[in-house]
């Protein structure tokens, strides 16, 4: 099994390299790309500065600790997307042709449907949120090596999060061809969520964000240790291993996928 | 030993059907109408090791899905299909790993890269070993000629460039079997030719059985022995090339060239396909009257410079079985 | 001008059809509401300075913006960047019809449809809920539909106006992307364009993005009346007249040194 994996990953790497190579051939467009995706991605952020010149702070966090919620939340959303380009173009593959041809290769189709484009231009978007996460922990005093492994696992779950979610939209996407739109709810939904703190929610909703989709998992839990609020009742360790929900939740978008394979044999 | 057994295959597709005007636009708010199409129905034929086969049909006619299905892409709704003894889409990395596929219409081949980069992709999810996947490679490059293409992006070649790359790309991690869906559409000549060699010397050097979807019956008679046809999901015929041409039995060609205009008299068996002033031509079915009488009608009407019958062409005879009511 | 009405109208009852999508939509349009709504009035509870829009005010502004969400154009139009990439265009220009009346008449139709198969659901919904005040007088209500007639012209020449932009400057695929966030910013349905800085709003005033869905939207609510409305609506027609105006000169230069791709 773990061949198999090791095997797709590979030639998950090299389509994802061809798709950045293609790309690097039209060098001012790359270029303009990606500055482009990383100044309107700010402007999510901008919105939450505005909300603080208005509101003074929301839910007792600053500036700064709303910005560590940003900049986790969107750094992992983008990280999914830039790495999941090609999973959110699934009905343009089945509808070509081209998950035909997939579904031809003795490869993993999930990685051949992520690894047939790879979005360079969305690098300006991670770069967005890694600049905010950057200033907000700076600002915050948190860079000791602690920090920066809680970051990772945050970032790690995060990104196996999102990914999970396009996975499900891509799947739900062999039943439904249109209104998709929805599952723009959960990922984009999701990231302007994650980057206010829980309790601000009404209870349904931080059972949902915690439980359902587990988003306050990979952004709340980790700000609360960052900026050392453990006291309110969640350990440490607890709150640090949280990013693992991220993964668990993967794996049940694995499920789906596969659910959707089946349908593909069936209606093609 | 059969390498390909397909066996009472089915499959069926629901299509959505919408009126039109403002009562179809409103009533498709509501509730819509779906009608059930049988793709493929009640199909079986066996392929032996090492065949090459023609498949015909017309367009919609079921033969990309039956392609599909034998790929293991689609899952059948009825009957089965095995491949090398194996069931296409339950092993499907087994048995995919052991087949070529080349769709006309869509290249597999990256469109802003350089033909190598998509070996080299190739390379790493077929997992052969260097010295197999080399040889391969010289091999391929050298029976299609390709060598002066590899360092050029796709968009640069012309279709028959691409075409020639998009079978060596097909085959070169050597399956056993080889399916093509229209490889020859928009071809010129030299390179529908070269195409063609290369399955054949594939097909009998090698023994790679080969499966070749496609409208251009001058392929068909030149590689094939063998033919499937069908229309609307079922096999209209499956016979060897010399029992087509048969099945044309019972039609002839007449064609005529003569000084001034001559009146046809009207008879059943007799089809005008064109006249002109001085040209005629013919369809006669020779169940209704004999091919003598009307030459003898003909010669009396007028006076005649030219006269040939001939049997119907390939063409002509897929045509009217593509007709025939299954 | 028949001609123009019947493509409009045949491409609306096209789009009618796209049931599936529409109730997608709508869901969408609920949970994403739902979303704002309770960032906002967890901000208005818990903070500290003094807001500039009532909290009943930003919720029925964040309703009706999902509401009428549709209006905000996202990308450049779809059929005509796609005519222009295929080359399908050469069938537009040989009919005997005014290529910009055309395109422009089949994105009023792409756009009304979905706005309206979306809208009337989600306000009777809020409505039942209670989540949204309706207009105060007929005359608001009256106001708010003239404006969102107004709102609807000024959104399908903006979908031309882009595309057009995008094709003749190659490259209309970067202007999509870069287009929604930031439009949907100046539109007011990231945040309400009333709690933006007083400078920035009054900056935000001038574009045409407000004349989509603020202007509206303050009708309904009775914020704008009297010659505020009277200034809004003039607002709109300038707007309109100018995205007209250009789209027809990009339409007009773009004939004379046309390359048609493919084909």
């Amino acid at each position: 099994m773990f061949s198999a994996l090791r095997h797709d990953w590979r030639v998950y790497r090299l389509a994802a390299g061809m798709g950045l190579r293609a790309q690097l051939h039209h060098r001012r467009a790359f270029a303009f790309g990606i500055i482009a995706q990383g100044l309107i991605a700010v402007t999510d952020f901008i919105a939450i500065v505005i909300l603080i010149m208005r509101f003074g702070a929301i839910g007792g966090w600053s500036l700064p600790q709303l910005g560590l919620l940003y900049g986790l939340v969107a750094s992992s959303l983008s990280l999914a997307l830039l790495l999941g380009s090609g999973i959110g173009d699934l009905d343009g593959l089945v509808r070509n042709g081209e998950f035909d041809r997939i579904r031809t290769r003795p490869c993993g189709s999930l990685w051949l449907v992520a690894g047939s484009r790879f979005e360079v231009r969305r690098l300006g978007r991670v770069a967005q949120g890694l600049v905010v996460l950057a200033w907000a922990l700076w600002r915050i005093g948190s860079v000791d090596a602690a920090a920066v492994m809680e970051v990772a696992a945050a970032l790690l779950g995060g990104g196996a999060l999102f990914l999970g979610l396009q996975v499900i939209q891509a799947s739900a996407g062999f039943w439904f061809q249109d209104g998709l739109e929805v599952f723009n709810v959960f990922s984009y939904g999701g990231e302007t969520l994650g980057a206010y703190p829980l309790p601000i929610f009404q209870r349904w909703l931080q059972h949902l964000l915690l439980g359902v989709i587990p988003i306050a998992a990979i952004s709340y839990l980790p700000a609360l240790v960052l900026t050392h609020r453990c006291g309110h009742g969640w350990p440490t360790i607890l709150a640090a291993s949280a990013p693992l929900l991220g993964v668990a939740f993967f794996g049940v978008s694995l499920v789906a996928w596969r659910c959707g394979l089946r349908r593909f044999g069936a209606t093609g | 030993m059969s390498q390909i057994v397909a066996s009472a295959l089915v499959k069926t597709y629901r299509r959505r059907v919408n009126a039109g005007g403002w009562r179809g636009a409103l009533g498709g708010l509501i509730a819509s109408q779906t009608s059930t199409v049988r793709a493929v129905d009640d199909l079986s034929f066996s392929i032996a090791s090492g065949e090459l086969i023609g498949f015909l049909g017309p367009n919609g006619a079921g033969k990309s899905t039956v392609i599909k299905l034998l790929a293991g892409i689609l899952v059948p709704d009825g009957g089965s299909c095995s491949v090398s003894g194996r069931d296409p889409s339950r092993d499907r990395r087994a048995h995919v790993d052991a087949i070529g596929v080349v769709f006309g219409q869509r290249s597999q081949l990256w469109f802003d890269l350089p033909v190598a980069d998509t070996f080299e992709l190739l390379r790493s999810i077929y997992r052969r070993d260097a010295a197999t996947w080399r040889a391969s490679r010289d091999e391929l490059i050298e029976i299609l000629g390709i060598a002066p293409y590899l360092g050029r992006p796709v968009r640069q070649l012309s279709l028959g460039e691409r075409m020639r790359c998009e079978l060596a790309a097909a085959l070169m991690h050597r399956p056993e079997l080889l399916f093509l869906d229209e490889p020859t559409i928009g071809l010129d000549a030299p390179a529908k030719l070269a195409v063609r060699d290369c399955l054949q010397r594939l097909n009998r050097e090698r023994g790679v059985t080969i499966l070749l979807t496609t409208h251009d019956l001058d392929d068909v008679e030149a590689l094939c022995r063998r033919v499937l046809v069908i229309n609307h999901g079922r096999l209209l015929l499956d016979g060897g090339l010399e029992r087509l041409r048969a099945g044309g039995g019972h039609s002839r060609l007449v064609r005529l060239e003569t000084r001034a205009r001559v009146e046809v008299v009207d008879r059943p068996g007799l089809e005008v396909l064109a006249q002109e002033a001085g040209a005629l031509q013919l369809r006669v079915d020779t169940r209704l009257v004999a091919i003598a009488e009307v030459v003898r009608d003909l010669l009396g009407a007028g006076e005649v410079i030219d006269l040939a019958v001939m049997p119907p062409s390939i063409e002509e005879v897929v045509a009217s079985l593509y007709l025939a009511r299954p | 001008m028949g001609a123009y009405w019947l493509h409009c109208t045949l491409c609306f009852r096209a789009a009618l059809s796209q049931r599936a999508a529409a109730v997608a939509g709508i869901l969408t349009q609920l949970a994403f509401g739902e979303l704002r709504v309770q960032v906002l009035m967890a901000c208005y509870a818990l903070g500290v300075a003094a807001p500039g829009m009532s909290r009943t005010a930003a919720m029925d502004y964040i309703w009706l913006g999902q509401a009428f969400l549709r209006l905000v154009p996202m990308r450049p139009d779809e059929d005509l960047a796609d005519a222009m990439r295929t080359g399908a265009l050469a069938n537009d220009l040989c009919r005997p019809v005014d290529a910009y009346w055309w395109w422009w008449s089949r994105a009023i139709g792409r756009v009304a449809a979905p706005t309206l198969l979306r809208c009337v659901p989600l306000i009777l919904l809020c409505f039942a809920l209670g989540v949204l005040r309706p207009p105060q007088t007929l005359g608001c209500a009256l106001a708010c539909l003239d404006m969102l007639v107004l709102a609807l012209l000024v959104s399908a020449a903006i979908r031309v106006a882009l595309a057009l932009i995008g094709d003749w400057s190659g490259g209309s695929n970067a202007l999509a992307i870069l287009g929604m966030p930031v439009i949907w910013m100046l539109a007011g349905i990231v945040l309400p364009l009333p709690l933006f800085p007083p400078q920035v709003q009054q900056l935000v005033a001038i574009l045409p993005f407000r004349a989509l869905l603020d202007s509206p939207l303050r009708a309904w609510s009775g914020d704008l009346h009297g010659s505020a409305l009277g200034w809004a609506m003039l607002h709109q027609v300038v707007w309109l007249a100018v995205l007209v105006g250009f789209g027809r000169l990009l339409t007009r230069r773009g004939l004379t040194r046309l390359t048609i791709q493919g084909g």
